[in-house]
């Protein structure tokens, strides 16, 4: 991180579900202070379906990591959420970034939303292409641990998230 | 019509779903990891009981549901389904009662309006 960049949070847990609420909760509460209600909210959500992703289908057996900063330069608020996932769940996250990046993200979500049709019940398949209708979105890969970055601030999302240049 | 009798509310930790009349109001928080085994059921019984009331028109008040998962969303797609494709003079209108304020009511209830437009209606307030 540059200097003037703040670390807002950063917290590795067991993949339990009864975390994801007040983890989503606090990031909401400090992105509204910082970005105003309408992005702070959606910051929230970013941060509750990435990490629900995360729990579900992550490795049972390894923590899940959140950082989320604050970049002053560029007023954008980051959320990057790591986990370790087999690689066949790896292939089908890059698969729905590869998706959403064809439709863009309110048609990705339209589109994702129609697919509900053709799956099992209690699945929705939904979470990414959400999230990409509000920030910008990423994934990276190393070996089995993937990273979903959202990135929220002056720039309109749908866009991948390491596509934003830093402001200088 | 004197709309839907005897179906009691739905009470989890964080939320609330109360069907009255003609009106089924959310309040509270949607965030649980399996609601196909409890939200997805409430509203099936929800559609079974407008159909059975002869409604026109079911107003359903989320201004006060704050957040709701992508899991979650999932039971409202299912509910427009099973309207969609009931018999024809069985369906009625999903009239939601959305909140400018709540952000993420609005991308998600234009996406569920356009599944099924001449049963889908959102207000805004």
């Amino acid at each position: 991180m540059a200097p003037s960049d703040t670390s807002v949070l950063w917290v590795r847990f067991p993949p339990v579900w009864d975390q994801i609420t007040p983890l989503r909760e606090f990031v909401e509460s400090y992105a509204i202070g910082r970005l105003g209600e309408q992005r702070g909210s959606n910051a929230g959500l970013a941060v509750h379906e990435l990490l629900e992703n995360a729990v579900k289908y992550g490795d049972l057996m390894a923590n899940v990591e959140l950082d989320v900063s604050f970049h002053e330069t560029s007023s954008s608020l980051v959320i990057r959420v790591s986990n370790h996932a087999r690689p066949a769940r790896i292939r089908v996250l890059e698969r729905e970034l590869a998706r959403i990046d064809d439709y863009g993200g309110t048609e990705a979500f339209s589109s994702a939303i129609d697919r509900l049709k053709h799956l099992p019940e209690g699945f929705s398949m939904l979470g990414l292409a959400r999230v990409a209708t509000v920030a910008a979105l990423d994934i990276e890969t190393r070996g089995t641990r993937v990273s979903a970055i959202a990135r929220f601030g002056n720039f309109p999302p749908h866009l991948r998230s390491s596509t934003i240049p830093e402001a200088p | 019509m004197t709309g839907m009798m005897g179906l009691e509310p739905l009470k989890d930790d964080d939320i609330e779903i109360v069907a009255e009349g003609r009106t089924v109001k959310f309040s509270g928080v949607i965030s649980m990891r399996s609601p196909s085994e409890t939200i997805t059921p409430f509203l099936r019984k929800v559609h079974d009981a407008a159909m059975a009331s002869g409604l026109d028109v079911l107003d359903i008040d989320i201004r006060d549901l704050r957040f709701m998962n992508s899991s979650s969303i999932r039971a409202l797609v299912d509910w427009v389904e099973w309207n969609r494709t009931a018999p024809e003079g069985r369906r009625y209108v999903l009239n939601f009662l959305s909140s400018a304020q709540v952000t993420w009511q609005g991308t998600t209830l234009s996406v569920l309006r356009a599944l099924d437009e001449a049963h889908v209606q959102v207000s805004t307030g």
